[in-house]
């Protein structure tokens, strides 16, 4: 496993990055190829990441082809690089494929395809890269093709593109500043750091600190998450599949593992280890409190992909191996259902032209098979056992309980956590229930199921969140996880009788019971019409029960009703009347504050622009002026 | 014959040839004074070839040895120099074909071309103080001509506060000539820096050297001394912009300063760390005093001409560290600010020639109407903002690694966050003139300007990839030239055999 192999299998790393590039231009140059050039290019990655996944199963490649200024420019492989490789190139290689009809015939399809080849490039370069500094480089043209990609979009998405580069951009200097102070201090920054930095000096916490802000803002954490939600409205869903969905994830946990574990020893200082965990639960909360209130099917899973990052932020914060594993763990399973349900969405609206969730409804009997594997991805995140969703944040519990007598107030993690995955259910079943269940507005009478290119990366996904949930232990634990952490952990054991298994079987029936109960309890009821005949109130009664019956009896009743508003949706009156407080203060002030912080930085800035700009009066005495009197400061600077 | 008198020789004849032969044939001034510039890059390019072999090239004018007559003592620093010059100067050339088509009186521009171009192959070569002052002048009076070429009446007022403020810097560095003469009895560079070891660290060293420095500083345009360059560069055709902020700036600034510093009066931050510490503190005052200010910019030229400043406070950054990284990180500097501000005031000329005006609220959607032009700018603007594997990046690397080296990490932290400065007010210029949708009446420019910033984005990105070599043979032997002080003289007065 330590043994550090400059061997011929490892000199393909170059390929993952240099392949996606070459094929890329090449479809973009020679259009009518196109779909051959991208075919092969990411069949290919897949080929050489699966390769070099297998290589760091046993081994640690290292190599350095240049050396410049005393810094290496050195690649490195390890069994968390190769895992996180291979997942680019699959999802890569995923969204490529749905892409292929979502995208047909879009404006800008041509350069999208380029721009969705260099981000799997300059990812699979950050993943290879052997020290911070290397890593900058692919990090940095990845932020410039995430640019890019983002102005692939509807009119305003020029807009959402410059908030995200904004946000990211800063982030990103903020990072650079952290790994210069870094390089001065240590004057290294290879990975595997030995011996760790221990946190215990001013300047390598601001360093961590500077880093993690990088890392955060790539995984949408509050407060950087703000672009990811405006571009949802714009993007099409198959880049938000693409990037904030997976890419960001793999790479954004990615770097936080590698700065926490590899180069930094986050364990050694407690206060940042909370400062994670808060930020994680934080954005738990309050992040799916808000994607309760959207009304925008785009919007609203946005708001939960930032959402989700929270658990793996928290999880990484704990310190416990096990969370750790199921930091990383949940990682995948996130990308894995995100995506699934990001390329649902997008198929409705590649077929209806909307995915506003007022003008939805009823897809399911028009889809099936869209709906079957929403579905089992809608149970995943919220963490139905037996489905991948319920392990990963199982995991994180367990190393959170860990954490008591250590941490004082550790279960206010464990309470937003588990309180964090009630409202995931909640707003998941909403999507469920307005997207593919209820009642189908006319209009959609004639959607049809989505392409095959469209249902297929889908139903694959669909299948891994079954088989990663049930065969867990088995598979990905045993195959991907665990394998890729420098932990040892002893026993993962299921099912065992501990406040973590009791509380989670707890958390989802309160869900399922509020939400069922909620709509039982208090049936809307509204006036019906068919044909001006008046029908029996009980037969149009949506009862709890028979919530999903709707799917049976659509066609039967043809009612006036109005989705958004009420009915099915009252239990959230007052389920969530609190919630609705909630999201109201963090839109109302938290946000404004964080608004109001970019705005007045901003303000600031110009002020003084103006400022000096007013200087320049354009007279020719006042700047002799300024020519004389700099003079006479150097002389006499110079002179006494 | 030896090839070193050719750098102002060539400009220098063909800017006397230049009028009788736009009488015989107009559109013989622009060839000639393309062909010209093209015979100088490719001489410049065969001075780096041959400063690989020999640190040191001395020619003697008249061939009286030195001290008694004018020497030009050629090294590496000069190589790069001339190198960079004919470079903007070739540009600018193929430029003017089509941008100065509107303009009568052609060979009157392409006379003070020439002369401005002599006047900076004179300054970087000469190893001579009163040479380099004459050579200074030529430059530096073709260029307020040039500036108030339009004779409109902003151009002309820009051009007399240009000429007030430039004299005033012109003739402190006279007077500062006088005063060494006076006491050391020679104007021989290499001889000057040898007698004023005998006064080092006396009232007298410290006071010729602040009036040189104040006089280069002007000439660079540093802040406080800046104020003639917004209302300057941005009056000149944009040929001449380019040329004046790519290249003129340092050449009679920067150039004359780092070469005085070092090498005459010898100075090394060991030795001297409070004078460069003004360097620093000069350095970072246009920085951060000139970013702010462009930032509120409404004019495309005024912007690019505000950017000048605040770069070419970099550079002063980078020698005031002074070890080895720092120096070679300015003088990489020189080169990519070079290739990247001429390139950004050459897309400001084609905007301003299609549409005719250069304001920033009245400009937009060119992006999709003149694509060569917006994607010149964007790699202009990416090397100036320093991302990878652009030319302006190594630059900036370069430097902060020096900075770290000396042990400012401050310093480096400092200059990477005013690098958003950068960023921030070239995105303006992007977002509005480039991507802002908008109706404006515009066609491509014509094909020979878009050859010319072409010919340097490929520069941009070939000395980017390749930052390696030019490393290795361009920038760190010229960096290497400064560093080595004051056994520049020896070299001077040692190559007496030296037959190029």
């Amino acid at each position: 496993m330590s043994t550090i192999i400059f061997g011929a299998e490892f000199e393909m790393y170059y390929l993952v990055v240099l392949v996606p590039i070459v094929c890329g231009l090449l479809g973009y140059l020679i259009n009518r190829l196109r779909t051959e050039f991208n075919f092969l290019g990411f069949l290919l990655t897949l080929f050489y990441a699966i390769k070099i996944f297998l290589f760091t199963r046993t081994a640690v490649g290292v190599q350095i082809p240049a050396t410049v200024f005393g810094i290496d420019f050195r690649f490195y492989i390890d069994s968390l690089g190769g895992f996180i490789l291979l997942f680019n190139a699959i999802f890569a290689f995923l969204v490529w494929v749905y892409s292929l009809k979502a995208m047909s015939k879009k404006p800008r399809e041509r350069v999208y395809y380029l721009y969705i080849a260099f981000i799997l490039a300059a990812a699979n370069g950050v993943v290879i890269s052997g020290n911070l500094i290397f890593l900058l480089i692919f990090w940095n043209v990845l932020v410039f093709s995430l640019y890019g990609i983002l102005l692939v979009g509807k009119k305003e998405s020029s807009f959402a593109a410059r908030k995200a580069i904004t946000i990211i951009g800063v982030a990103d200097f903020l990072m650079l500043l952290g790994i210069v102070i870094l390089l001065a201090k240590v004057g290294n920054v290879n990975f595997p750091l030995q011996p760790r930095i221990l946190l215990n000096d001013p300047w390598f916490i601001t360093s961590y600190v500077l880093i993690m802000i990088g890392a955060l803002a790539k995984l949408g954490t509050m407060p950087l998450h703000t672009w990811i939600p405006e571009s949802a409205k714009v993007v099409p869903a198959s880049t938000l599949a693409y990037i904030p969905g997976s890419l960001d994830k793999l790479l954004g946990l990615y770097l936080l593992l590698r700065i926490s574990y590899y180069v930094f020893d986050l364990s050694s200082s407690m206060t940042l280890q909370i400062l994670l965990m808060v930020i994680g639960a934080v954005t738990i909360i309050f992040m799916a409190a808000m994607a309760l209130m959207q009304k925008d099917a785009q919007r609203l899973l946005a708001f939960s992909t930032v959402s989700q990052a929270g658990y793996m932020v928290l999880g990484i914060g704990t310190g416990i191996p096990i969370a750790i594993a199921g930091a990383l763990f949940h990682m995948l399973n996130n990308v894995l259902y995100k995506s699934i349900l990001f390329f649902s969405v997008g198929s409705v609206e590649y077929r209806t032209k909307t995915t506003d969730l007022d003008s939805l409804g009823g897809l399911g009997v028009k889809m099936p098979v869209t709906l079957f594997s929403f579905f089992i991805a809608a149970l995943a995140i919220s963490g139905v056992p037996p489905l991948n969703g319920f392990y990963s944040k199982w995991m994180i519990y367990q190393g959170i309980i860990e954490l008591s007598g250590k941490i004082p107030l550790w279960f206010i993690f464990l309470i937003c956590a588990m309180f964090g995955s009630i409202l995931t259910l909640a707003y998941n079943l909403k999507l469920l229930h307005s997207m593919f269940l209820g009642e189908r507005p006319k209009v959609l009478n004639k959607v049809r199921e989505a392409r095959f290119e469209m249902v297929v990366p889908s139903l694959i996904l669909a299948l891994a969140c079954i088989v990663f949930g049930i065969f867990a232990k088995a598979i990905p634990l045993r195959i991907f996880v665990l394998p890729a952490l420098p932990f040892e952990i002893s026993e993962v054991g299921f099912w065992a009788p501990g406040l973590a298994t009791i509380l989670i079987i707890v958390g989802v029936i309160i869900g399922l019971i509020v939400f069922l109960l909620g709509t039982a309890m208090k049936p809307r009821r509204s006036r019906v019409f068919i044909g001006g005949e008046i029908l029996d109130e009980e037969a149009a009664r949506i009862t709890g029960p028979n919530f999903y019956s709707s799917v049976n009896t659509l066609g039967m009743l043809k009612k006036t009703y109005d989705f958004g508003e009420g009915g099915a949706f009252d239990f959230y009156n007052h389920f969530l009347g609190i919630m609705r407080g909630l999201a109201v203060v963090f839109k109302d002030v938290i946000n404004s504050l964080i608004v109001a912080f970019y705005k007045y930085i901003g303000k600031l800035i110009k002020a003084l622009g103006s400022l000096l700009s007013a200087l320049h009066t354009g007279e020719l005495y006042n700047y002799v002026g300024w020519i004389f009197l700099g003079g006479i400061i150097i002389l006499i600077l110079l002179v006494l | 014959m030896s090839f070193i008198p050719m750098f102002f020789a060539l400009p220098l004849i063909s800017a006397f040839l230049i009028p009788i032969l736009g009488k015989i044939y107009k559109p013989l001034v622009w060839i000639v004074s393309t062909v010209v510039s093209f015979v100088l890059f490719i001489l410049a390019l065969y001075g780096i070839a041959v400063t690989q072999q020999l640190p040191m090239i001395v020619y003697k004018m008249g061939n009286w040895p030195p001290p008694l007559g004018i020497v030009m003592a050629f090294d590496s620093f000069s190589a790069l120099m001339v190198l960079v010059i004919s470079i903007i100067v070739f540009a600018g050339s193929l430029f003017s074909l089509r941008y100065m088509s509107h303009y009568t009186g052609q060979w009157k521009f392409y006379t003070l071309y020439m002369l401005i171009t002599a006047g900076m192959m004179g300054v970087s070569i000469t190893g001579d103080l009163f040479n380099m002052f004459v050579f200074l002048e030529i430059a530096a009076i073709s260029s307020y001509a040039l500036v108030a070429f339009g004779v409109d009446a902003e151009e002309l007022e820009a051009s007399f506060k240009y000429i007030v403020m430039g004299e005033i810097g012109g003739l402190t560095f006279l007077l500062a000539i006088a005063l060494i003469y006076a006491k050391t009895s020679t104007l021989n560079l290499a001889d000057i820096s040898n007698s004023l070891q005998v006064v080092r660290h006396t009232t007298f060293f410290w006071m010729t050297l602040g009036m040189m420095l104040f006089a280069f500083s002007i000439k660079a345009a540093l802040v406080p001394f800046h104020s003639w360059l917004p209302d300057a560069h941005p009056a000149a055709p944009a040929p001449i912009s380019s040329l004046l902020s790519g290249i003129f700036i340092k050449v009679l600034g920067i150039y004359t300063t780092a070469r005085i510093v070092f090498n005459v009066f010898g100075l090394t931050r060991a030795s001297d760390p409070q004078f460069f510490n003004i360097l620093i503190g000069l350095g970072l005052l246009s920085i951060s005093f000139a970013g702010l200010t462009a930032l509120n910019q409404k004019d495309y030229k005024r912007l690019l001409g505000f950017s000048s400043v605040s770069q070419i406070g970099y550079i002063m950054l980078g020698f005031g560290i002074g070890n080895y990284y720092g120096v070679a990180g300015a003088i990489f500097f020189i080169l990519a600010h070079a290739l990247a501000k001429g390139l950004l005031f050459l897309t400001s000329g084609s905007v301003v020639h299609v549409t005719g005006t250069r304001d920033l609220d009245k400009l937009a959607g060119l992006g999709e109407k003149m694509p060569t032009t917006a994607w010149s700018f964007r790699f202009g603007s990416l090397s100036l903002i320093g991302l990878p594997p652009l030319a302006g990046f190594f630059a900036k690397l370069l430097i902060i690694i020096g900075a770290i080296k000396a042990g400012f990490i401050w310093l480096a932290i400092i200059a990477i966050l005013l690098s958003a400065l950068t960023l921030a007010y070239l995105l303006k210029i992007e977002s509005s003139v480039f991507m802002k949708k908008g109706k404006i009446n515009a066609k491509g420019a014509p094909f020979t300007m878009r050859i010319a910033m072409v010919f340097l984005v490929v520069l941009i990105v070939l000395v980017g990839i390749g930052f390696q070599p030019i490393i290795d043979f361009v920038v760190g032997p010229a960096a290497h030239a400064l560093l080595r002080g004051l056994e520049y003289s020896h070299l001077v007065f040692g190559s007496f055999t030296t037959n190029f």
